[in-house]
């Protein structure tokens, strides 16, 4: 499903339409569980430009998130929205940069294994750090002054910005994916030294895709910190990063409307069961680490696969079958078809 | 004629292996240049040392048409500079239509920046519609032009091999390195790769290859540069390279005399 074709524009401004009604229908509890899924949206769309278009498996994502939630929280009552804003941006884009740019020369698991150990110092700095952050107590009552009559202290409001911001990201996303930079982090995901012998300078494009990925986590961290006027280290540790890895995985790896579907479902899931199923609710990681398995198993490309994985999964043609014979099999090794 | 390619005396070790040893060779404008050897004798080491994905321990590699030294550039740079190459494993973006593929190989000919992309300048525009137009010259110069949209790895052993080096072709190289192109090919997809690089030369690019098939080589080559065991141990025209002794040696094994 692509934005550029009909029914691709069509549902998208469906979505876009319902988005946009939700808070004149619904009571404030439902309003408060769209912008979590918005603000989840722009996460998982971030960490989805850095693990699916590019490749590269980041697992302490939720770090960027808090640095945007504590940049948001400690800057808000100094200067006026634009500039906090542009501080978020500027100060996750910095932290993206200065963690992204020594470790993209590594590859997969390591790459994993580092940013995971990222992810846990900065939430240990956020919980040690009281003379800045307030310690694991956190820091309350973040209202940013009324701007222009943009007053994010309403929860209303703070949706809209919200749905604004995802949108934006989308068509942005949506771009980026079909033009050649798209295409450079695809080949950098298939193949490093191919795509680096083709002319793609692989470092700088990661430290790209890692860039955008750290500012769109930095700005959910904004609207986060807005909309519960709230902000603790507990909400952003391992947990919070291998959720946002979940929204990903059971939407589709590296596909839009895969991942916008897998957040929405991951956002609503623990609320229908805090509502249906009463005294589950604490089964909540329980049932992610189940939906997983299951993915896994019997969906692996996701709910709303993106077109190329899907062709990975199916089965074999016979040329494929062919060309496993013996006969070519002896320099096939390594080919990143046959993998 | 001129030198596009040197190599100077380039070394590689891996710890205490010697893969290669002291090689030196010379590629001339619009030639054919084939490296042979036994398995193990350092060809893709050489082309690798080449492309910048391994550094040489000693020596100097250069292209003399731009007075350039290559040895300690990055891949991508060496890449831009001119220097394309196909991969022994063939190595597609697993994937990606046919035509994505070789628009991957054209990244580093347009020069539009992130904001032109996200606000889809004409600038953007033109330089998509200049590569797209490239990139089906070049596999209908291959002959792939009836499969742009097929995933490149569902293609016949014989075009994933076409299809990359439409992809190599894509950055207009001065030089092209070809590792084992023939490997896995039948008869009659060699005899239309020998008609691909002639082609290729026409159009003006000199060809370094790497090929095991004998009959291939003597058939296409200017030149042979014969490596054993790291060293160079013969260089000459096919006739020569044929009836030089230290060559039937490398490959028969020393006769006991």
């Amino acid at each position: 499903m692509r934005l550029n074709s009909f029914t691709g524009k069509f549902i998208s401004i469906l979505l876009l339409i319902c988005a946009f009604v939700v808070p004149f229908i619904s009571g404030s509890y439902i309003l408060g569980v769209m912008s979590l899924v918005l603000i989840y949206l722009i996460l998982s769309l971030g960490l989805n430009v850095v693990i699916g278009f590019c490749g590269l498996l980041a697992l302490g994502f939720a770090a960027f998130y808090g640095i945007g939630a504590y940049i948001t929280a400690l800057l808000f009552p100094l200067t006026a929205l634009p500039v906090l804003l542009a501080a978020v941006v500027i100060g996750s884009a910095i932290f993206g940069f200065i963690s992204g740019a020594p470790v993209l020369r590594l590859r997969g698991d390591y790459l994993a294994i580092v940013t995971l150990g990222f992810g846990e110092i900065t939430r240990l700095f956020m919980k040690n750090m009281d003379w800045l952050t307030n310690g694991p107590k956190g820091i309350s009552g973040i209202y940013p002054s009324v701007f222009f009559g943009l007053n994010l202290s309403d929860k209303r409001t703070v949706y809209y910005c919200a749905l604004a911001c995802v949108s934006i990201c989308v068509f942005f996303l949506y771009r980026l994916q079909e033009s050649k930079i798209g295409r450079a982090w695809s080949a950098i995901r298939e193949d490093e030294v191919a795509a680096a012998s083709s002319g793609i300078n692989i470092t700088k494009m990661k430290i790209l895709a890692f860039l955008i990925g750290s500012v769109m986590a930095g700005l959910a961290g904004f609207f986060f910190a807005v909309n519960q006027s709230f902000v603790d280290p507990n909400s952003f540790g391992f947990d919070e990063s291998v959720l946002i890895v979940c929204m990903i995985v059971v939407g589709g790896i590296g596909s839009i409307p895969g991942v916008i579907l897998g957040t929405t479902i991951l956002v609503f899931l623990p609320e229908l069961l805090r509502n249906f199923l009463g005294g589950f609710e604490s089964y909540r990681m329980l049932l992610y680490g189940v939906l997983l398995v299951c993915m896994m198993l019997f969906r692996p490309q996701g709910i709303l696969p993106k077109a190329g994985r899907k062709r990975e999964l199916i089965p074999e043609t016979e040329e494929i079958k062919m060309m496993k014979t013996p006969m070519f099999t002896r320099r096939e090794t390594g080919n990143g078809c046959s993998a | 004629m001129a030198a596009v390619l040197e190599v100077n005396n380039i070394s590689k070790k891996f710890g205490g292996l010697t893969a290669l040893n002291d090689v030196s060779l010379l590629l001339n404008e619009g030639e054919i240049l084939s490296v042979i050897g036994p398995n193990g004798a350092g060809k893709t080491t050489l082309f690798n040392c080449i492309t910048g994905i391994y550094r040489p321990s000693a020596g100097m590699i250069s292209l003399s048409g731009k007075g350039v030294r290559i040895d300690s550039l990055p891949p991508h740079r060496i890449a831009r500079f001119g220097i394309a190459r196909t991969f022994q494993n063939i190595r597609l973006f697993a994937n990606m239509s046919v035509l994505d593929n070789v628009l991957c190989g054209a990244f580093s000919k347009t020069r539009e920046s992130i904001v032109d992309i996200a606000f889809r300048t004409r600038k953007n525009k033109a330089a998509e519609t200049a590569i797209n137009e490239r990139a089906r010259e070049l596999l209908n110069f291959v002959d792939l032009s009836d499969k742009l949209y097929i995933n490149g790895c569902s293609l016949s052993y014989g075009d994933q091999r076409r299809l990359e080096i439409a992809r190599a072709l894509a950055l207009e190289p001065d030089v092209l390195l070809l590792d084992e192109p023939a490997a896995g090919m039948n008869a009659s997809e060699t005899n239309s790769l020998a008609v691909l690089i002639r082609k290729i030369r026409d159009n003006g690019a000199a060809l370094l290859i790497i090929e095991h098939d004998m009959r291939f080589v003597m058939e296409i080559s200017d030149r042979i540069v014969v490596l054993n065991y790291g060293k160079k141990i013969s260089e000459g025209a096919p006739e020569v390279v044929r009836k030089d002794k230290k060559v039937i040696d490398a490959y028969l094994g020393e006769g006991d005399q």
